[in-house]
């Protein structure tokens, strides 16, 4: 049972590290020769607005560091107008922004699931991989654009793989089309954005470049993006999971090392008398930590081992999700050598473990001993606890506690391993919790309110804004509705150079968010940046910094608060300066209803008004924008119960096979001395209880604190976050659950005391 | 007198594999009166400890009947008979096995706790009652590794007496012990049985039987004679009633 356990968590903890570290192999070749067969950018300006190629052109022939530029045209096309597969609904309530482009001629090609270069002809269509994924779409199956006049109906040919767009994260798609269908498609679309694409001579030349395009007057109002950052988001998806199977695979090696503690300090225990003997008759210390050491070193041999060789069989579960989006990686033989490397790891590990705890061997001293065996056994020390005094009624529950406390060292151990379970249970959940609780919007950089109207970036933006603003005034469900503006200026950064920033303008007193820092900007001289910005900024509260508009005016601004937010890069920033019409990119407005008004109907009465913006109640606008990363907390919420009632059922067997067998004396002699099987099994109950109640507060502390940190360090753009806990579910129904297993599990084991054979205690 | 165990047709058979078995106690019958203080005796593997096991209930019999004041106990179940043991019978072992992590005085009044008859403090000042008795007072507070073996032999017998026993049972008692132990042991022994407490040991020591009533010689699991030696009383001659029982012992094959 022991050596099973033990076995299985070796093998399990091998199995996820070489998993891990094929992933990060796979994910480093595939990315290569993805970008290599696209001949991916090294920089892209995203635009939308009038553009002077010519401009760039003159750019291009006096930058010698460019070797080649091309402009992409896409196609906005409006969720609500587009329909995917048999999907009966429209895109509509998406936050994917889908576009349709052209194969591009010279760099930047959009590749099939083969990574050859896609060619479409009329009708037909390739489609971003992550749709197909999302919607299950197949080879052959329709995609229609409805709109007014416009029906055009496509085929699916090809599924594409994009360099730039493929990450999950990234929430702009391009699908490709035929040449002819495009011009179709233009003629009905006025949404045209601009991809300002550039090939470097020498890709490490990157941030230069991007330094001279940014003091340049070429267009600039929008997001770039260069080479580094598109590996990283292509990296990141993946780079999660390597993180999340990394921080299992530690797990279950810690639990493997407690295991191993556990038993390792139980058999000196219980050998305590013969490595006296020993240690008496000569053997060096050495000699005898060598007779204990052979059992683990064959263990965790055979285990990794074992784990390393599955991995390299179910290898393509693991990097499947990478193979779709990112193709195939080159075999070298570092694919082998470095997950084997990550095994060698865990085994070298347990190794050096098992040697700190069978230090334990040298401070046994042979005369203390052999004194032990006139009482047949080790030292327990009795202090402490006084049955003769005792204030716990129940003298079973009394030597329950007794025996935790007198070794507290080996119980120590098991309530560490409860701590684990019951944080692995709640850290998660938490995090749930939390990023699903309506406060989290504050994480967002966006006050509570009801409903959030989008308008993006058009020629008519001004316009619509105010139409709908004159509508919402007007209407009498509305309790309070703020517009908020994004214009783009230029930052002055620590080197003197200029970069864009998009900040928010408007009233943010109606909606208020919680900063960490100060307070917001309530006049024209001052601006709160996100968390992320002042750390990159190096800025603090009452700072200064300089902007500039896109005529060239200045403006001193100083710090009036740093907020979180996730969004955009977890790079925005709120001011209440005046802009430009040219330079507004786009218009939020938030929107609360009086009670009683349904946000649903409300919603969709938005929706029919004004067909050309993205109305989204904030509950969906939180659920979109966070959609993936919930479901697959949830998903990791029900894994984690799970594996934590495994690991706290496994080791509870474990442990209370090996208390049982250590102990079959002692329960022997509490037999005929009359104490009935039922009220050792108490005693039995009480110890591990104990143990996993201490563990269990002690776990659910964690979880709330320490747990709080990691997510922190894991969410880009939040620095400081406090976990909305569900007393209920943390502090009882994980709790019982545990509870109730592990009481079944002692129950179960402890049925075989009657079996054991407990007869005769005479001595021969 | 009254009888406190009777025992009729006593069978245990042990199966040794699929087919093979070994008959260690064969029908055997057996009564002891209360106030009785008997002796097994017999040489190795005759079935001694077997029998002290199963009547009084820590071994289930194959056949046969046990009595304990007049309650067939060898069909009880688990339970029933640890509540038996626990508040009727006393037992002494030939190791003290004492519980580890107790010290002397919790190890003795434990039983009592579990008994639950009577209050804590009553328990503890009838430990220290016994304790006294036994002469081991001053080690109340002690470590069970603090005390010699037959100091923790005192022990084990104060634990067998906490909660009153009718008897008394004894499995080598003194086999771990030297001679001024086992002289010690026996003394306290005797003085309990004196005061009313029935007593059923097994030994393989002629010099600890001398001091029973009765001592019964067994072999090949079966009772094959009885030597009825009479009461001792502390100052009798206990080299006498020994050399009478070694002569008997020896006709009887010992």
């Amino acid at each position: 049972m022991i050596i099973t356990t033990l076995f299985v968590f070796i093998l399990l903890a091998t199995l996820l590290v070489s998993g891990a570290t094929q992933i990060m192999v796979t994910l480093f070749s595939s990315m290569d020769n993805l970008f290599i067969a696209a001949k991916a950018p090294h920089y892209v300006q995203m635009y939308a607005g009038d553009l002077n190629q010519a401009e760039i052109d003159t750019f291009t022939e006096e930058n010698p560091l460019v070797r080649n530029q091309q402009t992409v045209t896409m196609l906005g096309i409006n969720g609500a107008y587009l329909y995917l597969g048999d999907n009966e609904n429209s895109e509509a309530n998406s936050i994917i922004e889908n576009s349709f482009v052209k194969q591009n001629q010279e760099f930047d090609f959009l590749l099939d699931t083969n990574n050859h270069k896609i060619d479409v002809n009329d009708g037909e269509i390739g489609v971003p991989i992550y749709h197909m994924k999302e919607y299950g779409l197949e080879l052959g199956d329709k995609v229609q654009i409805v709109k007014n006049n416009l029906n055009m109906e496509f085929t699916i040919t090809a599924f594409v793989r994009d360099a730039q767009m493929n990450p999950a994260i990234v929430t702009s798609k391009r699908f490709v089309v035929n040449d002819n269908d495009w011009m179709t498609l233009q003629n009905h679309c006025s949404e045209e954005e601009y991809l300002i694409e550039f090939l470097l001579h020498d890709v490490n030349d990157v941030n230069e470049f991007e330094a001279l395009y940014q003091s340049s007057s070429l267009p600039q109002q929008g997001t770039a993006i260069n080479y580094t950052f598109y590996r990283v988001l292509n990296a990141l998806t993946d780079g999660v999971v390597v993180a999340v199977i990394m921080l299992i695979s530690v797990l279950l090696l810690a639990i493997a090392l407690l295991c191993i503690r556990l038993t390792l300090i139980a058999t000196i225990e219980e050998d305590y008398r013969e490595i006296g003997v020993m240690k008496a008759i000569g053997i060096s210390k050495r000699e005898i930590k060598r007779l204990y050491l052979a059992k683990y070193i064959i263990i965790s041999f055979t285990a990794s081992v074992c784990g390393y060789l599955i991995s390299l069989f179910i290898g393509h579960v693991f990097t499947a999700n990478i193979s779709l989006y990112l193709g195939s990686s080159n075999l070298t033989i570092w694919s082998n050598i470095i997950p084997f490397l990550g095994a060698l790891f865990v085994f070298g590990i347990i190794l050096l473990f098992c040697q700190v705890v069978l230090r334990k061997i040298s401070k046994i001293s042979p005369i203390d001993a052999l004194r032990q065996m006139m009482i047949n056994g080790n030292k327990y020390r009795s202090r402490g606890f006084k049955l003769s005094r005792c204030f716990v009624g129940n003298p079973n529950i009394f030597l329950g506690l007794k025996a935790v406390f007198s070794q507290f060292s080996l119980y120590g151990t098991l309530s560490v391993i409860f701590l684990v379970c019951v944080g692995l249970m709640n850290m998660p959940f938490n995090l749930l919790n939390t990023l699903t609780s309506p406060e989290f919007i504050t994480y967002m950089g966006a006050g509570r309110s009801d409903i959030r109207i989008d308008i993006q970036h058009r020629q008519d933006m001004d316009s619509v804004y105010r139409q709908i603003n004159q509508y919402l005034i007007e209407d009498q469900d509305i309790v309070n509705h703020t517009g908020l503006v994004t214009a783009a200026y230029r930052l002055e950064n620590a080197d003197g150079l200029h970069e864009t920033i998009k900040i928010e303008s408007g009233d943010f007193s109606i909606f208020p968010l919680e900063y960490l820092n100060g307070t917001a900007p309530d006049s024209v001289d001052q601006m709160a940046i996100s968390s992320l910005y002042a750390e990159e900024l190096d800025k603090k509260v009452g700072d200064e910094v300089t902007l500039l508009t896109n005529d060239d005016r200045s403006y001193t601004l100083s710090i009036s608060g740093i907020y979180q937010d996730i969004t955009n890069g977890g790079r925005t920033a709120k001011a209440q300066l005046p802009y430009q019409k040219e330079d507004i990119l786009w218009y939020v407005i938030n929107i609360e209803l009086a009670s009683g008004i349904s946000v649903a109907d409300k919603t969709m009465e938005y929706n029919r008004e004004f067909p050309e913006v993205k109305v989204t109640e904030m509950d969906e606008y939180l659920s979109q924008t966070l959609g993936g990363l919930v479901d697959q907390l949830a998903l990791i919420v029900k894994l984690a119960f799970g594996l934590a009632i495994i690991i706290a059922v496994l080791i509870t067997a474990m442990f209370c096979k090996m208390l049982l067998a250590k102990e079959s004396k002692q329960i022997g002699i509490m037999h005929h001395l009359g104490i009935p099987y039922r009220n050792i099994q108490v005693q039995y109950l009480t110890r591990i209880l104990t143990v996993l109640l201490l563990g269990t507060v002690l776990g659910v502390l964690s979880a709330m604190t320490l747990g709080q940190e990691l997510a922190v360090a894991l969410i880009t753009g939040i620095s400081k976050m406090e976990f909305i806990i569900d007393p209920f579910v943390s502090w009882f129904v994980y709790p019982v659950s545990l509870i109730l297993t592990v009481s079944i599990t002692i129950i179960w084991c402890s049925q075989s005391i009657p079996k054991r054979n407990l007869m005769p205690l005479r001595e021969e | 007198m009254k009888k406190i165990l009777e025992v009729k047709q006593l069978t245990k058979v042990v199966h040794l594999d699929k087919n093979n078995s070994s008959q260690i106690l064969k029908h055997i019958d057996l009564s002891i009166e209360q106030g009785e203080f008997v002796t097994i005796m017999g040489p190795s593997g005759s079935g001694k400890t077997t029998l002290l096991y199963s009547i009084s209930g820590m071994d289930k019999p194959t056949s046969g009947d046990v009595y304990f004041l007049g309650k067939k106990i060898s069909k009880m179940t688990e339970d029933h008979l640890s509540a038996i043991r626990l508040n009727y019978m006393g037992f002494v072992f030939q190791q003290s096995q004492l519980l580890k992590n107790l010290n002397i005085l919790d190890n003795i009044i434990l039983p009592g706790f579990m008994a639950k008859r009577e209050s804590r403090q009553v328990i503890v000042n009838r430990a220290l009652a016994l304790m006294s008795e036994t002469g081991i007072r001053q080690l109340k507070e002690h470590e069970i590794d603090q005390a010699s073996g037959g100091q923790l032999q005192r022990v084990a017998i104060c634990r067998a007496l906490i909660n009153d026993p009718e008897i008394l049972f004894g499995d080598e008692p003194t086999g771990a012990l030297n001679s001024k132990a086992t002289d010690d042991v026996m003394n306290i022994l005797v003085d309990l049985n004196l005061n009313g407490t029935t007593i059923l040991l097994v030994t393989h020591d002629a010099k600890v039987a001398a001091r029973s009533e009765r001592v019964l010689y067994m072999a090949d699991g079966a009772i094959k004679g009885e030597k009825v030696l009479g009461k001792y009383r502390q100052g009798d001659d206990v080299r006498a009633r020994e050399q009478l029982l070694v002569n008997w012992l020896t006709k009887m094959g010992f």
